[in-house]
């Protein structure tokens, strides 16, 4: 293992701004290509976002869990959140072949973490959504 | 984000910078809007400086382009960057965008006149 890193952060968006900081930094620091470092920050992005918008319902604060490990064949992503269990791999594509006009403003993104990332797991464990994305670094572009 | 918004002839250029996350597509949204209702047709999209989008911002794209052209008008980007076009091509929106790779293009492929107001 090369690093790991776990970041606690509270379900609001403006975290995402820390959590792309942190991206920015490892990638510096591993010499990750820019694709890496945007497809990283993109998947983050959309796991984040929809945590942040829909996992909790009382209006409250909360904490969910972020790890990174990063190591010479691969970068791990694992998201830990205990709020409405949500399995994103059993969200259906949306047709990219649609017209613009019928297209829904909307349901892209758990198609472009798939497109970005190499694999994304689903478990729900004690409560918890547990989300692992992966993403081997060979198929880095330099 | 702050969207600057500047005028050629018909039509209404906005500059995009930096990151369209998820907090900056709700300005995007807003700005789309408030230009719509105005009666604005014709837009140009700016993405020089663009160096993000996530499903939210290009949501908003969607918005836009379908907006616009239910009124007859038009919108296309000028100058995306490779990484960008790479997120427009895996979202499926390649080829239901148009693109230009200068402004001057882009400014080229409006129609000569404004389509009427609804």
């Amino acid at each position: 293992m090369i690093e790991q890193t776990t970041l606690v952060l509270k379900n609001d968006v403006s975290e995402l701004e820390r959590v792309m900081g942190f991206i920015s930094s490892l990638s510096v620091r591993n010499a990750l290509s820019p694709d890496m470092e945007y497809d990283l920050n993109l998947a983050l992005d959309e796991v984040i976002s929809n945590i942040a918008r829909h996992a909790y319902r009382d209006g409250q604060e909360h904490l969910f869990t972020v790890q990174i490990t990063l190591n010479e064949e691969e970068i791990v992503a694992r998201i830990e959140d205990d709020g409405a269990a949500f399995d994103p791999t059993k969200h259906v594509a949306p047709d990219l072949n649609a017209p613009l006009e019928e297209r829904k403003a909307g349901g892209l993104g758990i198609h472009l973490i798939r497109q970005v990332m190499d694999s994304m797991e689903y478990e729900r464990v004690a409560g918890k959504n547990v989300l692992t994305l992966s993403k081997k670094r060979s198929k880095e572009t330099p | 984000m702050t969207i600057p918004e500047e005028r050629n002839g018909k039509v209404v250029v906005l500059r995009l910078t930096g990151m369209v996350d998820s907090e900056a597509s709700r300005t995007l949204f807003e700005k789309f809007t408030e230009v719509i209702a105005r009666g604005e047709r014709y837009l140009l999209l700016d993405f020089r400086e663009v160096n993000f989008i996530n499903s939210t911002g290009l949501g908003a794209l969607v918005y836009a382009t379908r907006k616009v052209a239910s009124a007859w008008g038009k919108l296309v980007l000028a100058g995306v960057t490779e990484p960008i076009q790479r997120i427009f091509k895996i979202s499926g929106l390649i080829s239901t965008l148009s693109m230009y790779s200068t402004e001057a293009a882009a400014l080229g492929s409006f129609p000569l006149t404004v389509p009427p107001q609804p």
